[in-house]
């Protein structure tokens, strides 16, 4: 559905590279994660994607062409004077829609968005929560099957949030392809098949998001109570310890010694382990792996 | 399709910014009112201002009656009614200026006087050239009177030898003529800087869409700037319209109702529509290119209404350009503002066809393009 090839791209001749090489592939059908922190590129890699700015090197390849990527963006660009169906009245114009056409793409909008009571309300007198959903069924106004997604949800309370999300998976169940921007992990654990993360404009890592989660050749022992000092330092003289403090420890495997040798060291010193997992960490950790820093940064 | 959208946003957004709306049309129609009225005594040209005078008779002669008389008949001048001393009507404002007719005025008259006959004391503030005036119609009644006192010494009576012979006129034409009336001046006057001050919504409504991402979002539509652009001028510029009408309507109107003259519409409507249509471009012209150039609502408010005010300032909106000295009155011309107005009196005052006022209106029409053209420039470099 979407190829980036090897994209580059910076503002000015001889200023900084904002992209430098991205590569993705996002299949059709499918909700695509892209995951970084501010000013890691991902709006600008979405503005080139859907044709607002050329790469300066690199080219993009999207089958279907000539049909132009819907985009929602990051603001809430919409017209506070006008009400909703007026805003979304006037997009549809600009995309080119009249008529029964119009009214149908609206309408789909409207309970796509669940616009319906506050329709006929000036935007600007809307909540935060339904600013965003208007901003979401207008970019959806679109006959388009790629749909990009830039931080729909930033400053939204938790039930439109959830409504949003919610939204956004039906659209996976009509069979859109959708690049969902975000830096916030859960989101896109919670969405996406697929995620890239970016950061300084360079995708450190792609692929299946259950992939990225569990490919890790870690164990993580996570403590009832806070664990003594002398377990610590236990642990540390038995196995390769990657990380650890009194509430959980990160060892390295292979483990020199078997399982059971971990569980006597902690009935010997009264340390209850809670939970033990190996290679499953969050988004969050992946990314702090990656980029040695936390994702809101 | 995709510019009647554009059209109907930009109206409906320009019909519900209430503020905008209080700028366009009630800040023109009170400057009207109030200016109307301020400027009706020095403007009209039914009612003449007068200067206001007292004569202190200390000859009390028939001469020096007759002297009263003729300067009495004179135009310009107002003898005060005042009872007060002349000093004190001059120390307390109630008149313009005394005059003093000396004693012995009869005798001075027949010799070769040394000392004056007649003085003129004056308030401070009297502009010299009323003091020439009143002191050349004073020395014209004293030659007459002693050339009609020479007649009658030789038996010749040469009452009338000094009338005037000199006809005085105003030529008529497009671009020359007799000053405006104070509704004359303060209507076009204040629909010019009210056209002009389309500024103001226009580049609000276009940094809000340029700053909330609006702009991004319809290029990512695959919106034209031209389709965009299209939308805007065609609104405002009917606004502009239905400013004109409604300030005429309030000058022919409103302004009587407070006492004034109506205005009346000397020349060919088709020459002020004209005038209108080319203005209202220069305005949205003008407009378009502040709002793509300013960074933020504030500057936009900054530049375009200190912009508005010079050109207004420059172009004779805030003082009439008649009475500007030269230096000033050339510089006028430099002024889109100026060449909106005179294109207007020139119609509404000097009876200008179309032709007469095509100059004007296509200078107004250059002055647009090279804004647009300059504005187009500027939103491709900055990527708006």
């Amino acid at each position: 559905m979407l190829d980036v090839h090897d994209v580059h791209y910076r503002y000015r001749a001889n200023g900084p590279w904002v992209l430098q090489g991205v590569d993705l592939r996002v299949a059709a059908g499918e909700i695509f994660g892209l995951l970084g922190p501010n000013g890691a590129g991902k709006t600008t890699l979405i503005s080139i994607i859907v044709g607002l700015a050329a790469p300066t090197r690199g080219r993009i390849a999207r089958a279907g062409s000539m049909q132009r990527p819907a985009l929602v963006p990051q603001d809430l660009a919409f017209y506070p004077m006008l009400t909703g169906r007026e805003n979304l009245a006037f997009f549809g114009g600009m995309l080119g829609l009249w008529g029964a056409r119009l009214r149908r793409r609206m309408d789909y909008g409207i309970a796509f968005a669940g616009l319906a009571p506050a329709i006929d309300q000036r935007a600007g007198d809307y909540s935060g929560g339904m600013k965003r959903r208007l901003n979401l069924a207008i970019g959806l106004l679109a006959e388009t099957e790629l749909i990009l997604l830039d931080e729909p949800t930033v400053g939204v309370d938790p039930q439109s949030r959830a409504f949003i999300l919610d939204a956004i998976r039906g659209l996976r169940t009509e069979g859109k392809t959708v690049v969902y921007t975000s830096h916030y992990m859960e989101e896109v654990e919670y969405l996406c098949d697929r995620v890239a993360i970016l950061d300084n404009g360079r995708v450190l890592t792609q692929g299946r998001l259950d992939t990225l989660l569990t490919g890790d050749s870690k164990l993580r022992l996570v403590f009832g109570d806070a664990a003594p000092a002398e377990f610590l330092t236990s642990l540390a003289r038995d196995f390769d310890v990657v990380s650890a403090d009194t509430r959980e420890a990160v060892l390295r495997t292979p483990l020199r010694h078997p399982l059971s040798r971990l569980m006597q060291l902690c009935e010997t010193h009264n340390v209850e382990p809670a939970r033990l997992q190996r290679g499953a960490k969050n988004l969050e950790e992946v990314f702090m792996e990656l980029t040695r820093r936390s994702l809101r940064d | 399709m995709k510019l009647w959208a554009a059209l109907t946003k930009e109206t409906l957004a320009l019909t519900r910014d209430l503020h905008a709306l209080a700028a366009l049309f009630i800040m023109p129609v009170v400057f009207i009112l109030i200016m109307s009225l301020a400027l009706q005594d020095t403007l009209s040209a039914q009612s003449a201002h007068k200067f206001s005078y007292l004569v202190d008779d200390q000859d009390r002669g028939a001469l020096a009656r007759t002297l009263q008389e003729r300067f009495a008949a004179t135009s310009g001048f107002t003898r005060s009614t005042e009872a007060l001393a002349p000093s004190a009507a001059l120390r307390e404002h109630r008149v313009n200026f005394v005059l003093v007719i000396e004693p012995r005025l009869e005798r001075g008259l027949s010799e070769r006087a040394r000392k004056p006959l007649v003085r003129i004391v004056a308030e401070p503030a009297l502009a010299a050239s009323v003091l020439a005036l009143a002191q050349t119609q004073t020395e014209l009644i004293l030659a007459q009177l002693a050339i009609e006192r020479l007649g009658r010494g030789i038996g010749v009576n040469l009452a009338g030898a000094t009338d005037r012979r000199v006809a005085v006129a105003y030529f008529e034409s497009a671009g020359v003529s007799r000053p405006p009336t104070a509704v004359q001046q303060s209507v076009p006057a204040w629909l010019v800087f009210a056209m002009f001050f389309i500024v103001i919504p226009l580049s609000t409504i276009f940094i809000a869409e340029r700053d909330h991402g609006t702009l991004r979002r319809l290029r990512s539509m695959g919106a034209s700037p031209g389709v965009f652009f299209a939308g805007k001028i065609v609104p405002f510029f009917l606004m502009n319209q239905v400013q004109a009408v409604a300030m005429l309507s309030v000058g022919a109107y409103l302004v009587p109702l407070f006492g004034s003259e109506a205005l009346a519409l000397n020349g060919s409507p088709a020459a002020l529509a004209l005038v209108f249509a080319a203005t209202s471009l220069a305005a949205i012209g003008y407009a378009i290119l502040v709002a793509v150039s300013a960074g933020s609502v504030a500057q936009a408010t900054i530049i375009g209404g200190v912009g508005n005010i010079l050109f207004g300032a420059i172009g004779g909106v805030m003082a009439p350009k008649f009475l500007m000295p030269q230096s000033m009155q050339r510089l006028a011309e430099a002024s889109p503002m100026g060449w909106a107005l005179e294109g207007m009196l020139d119609v509404l005052l000097r009876g200008a066809g179309v032709g007469a006022v095509a100059g004007r209106a296509a200078a107004l029409c250059a002055f647009a393009a090279v804004c647009l053209a300059i504005a187009v420039v500027v939103f491709r470099y900055k990527r708006i």
